[in-house]
């Protein structure tokens, strides 16, 4: 009886940290500004070198 | 196309500088540096500017001012980099009182790089010298 408790509250926190992993992307994704990743300064530079 | 990157010193030397005697007690430039085509200067934090300004007899004041510029190819806009005393640009070698740049900028090719000045006196560019440290990055074959 004790195994089954164990394992059905192991699922439950299972599924709970699931969930708040899928609300994390979700957040994540949604603040993210589309075009403004970090560029390299080398990438910075060959972007300005093919211009000129 | 590939890019690499050289550690460079600018100078009164290159090629692509041009020394413009200076007029007493205005701001005028005495040194314009245009970056050539194919070519991107990095500046960064740590590279290091310094100067050695004369008149036909002597150094310049160390509370004349001195600026340098970066300005755009059409001469429309420019940002100053560093303006302020000459007094803190005069050490070449000892890193503790060496002026550094203090900032990271790319600069294209057909920007120019401008060190301007107002001295007391009238300055001969042919007895200055100057230096500014800087990474060139090249288009290669």
């Amino acid at each position: 009886m004790d195994f089954w408790k164990l394992l059905s509250a192991a699922a439950f926190i299972g599924v709970v940290w699931l969930v708040y992993q899928r609300q994390l992307e979700k957040k994540a994704a949604s603040t993210a500004t589309p075009g403004t990743a970090t560029q390299t300064t080398e990438q910075q530079v060959t972007a300005l070198l093919a211009g000129g | 196309m590939p890019v690499k990157a050289m550690e460079h010193i600018l100078s009164q030397n290159d090629p692509n500088v041009t020394l413009t005697t200076g007029t007493a007690k205005i701001m005028t430039d005495i040194v314009v540096y245009k970056v050539p085509r194919h070519t991107v200067i990095e500046l960064r934090p740590q590279d290091i500017f310094s100067a050695y300004l004369k008149d036909a007899g002597a150094e310049m004041l160390g509370t004349d001012q001195v600026q340098l510029l970066l300005r755009d190819p059409n001469n429309l806009t420019q940002e100053i980099i560093y303006t302020g005393l000459y007094e803190v640009l005069k050490e070449f070698q000892d890193a503790q009182l060496v002026k550094h740049v203090g900032l990271a900028k790319l600069i294209p090719s057909d920007f120019q790089l401008v060190i301007q000045a107002q001295a007391t006196t009238v300055l001969v560019v042919a007895n200055c010298y100057w230096q500014i440290t800087c990474k060139r990055w090249a288009n290669l074959l």
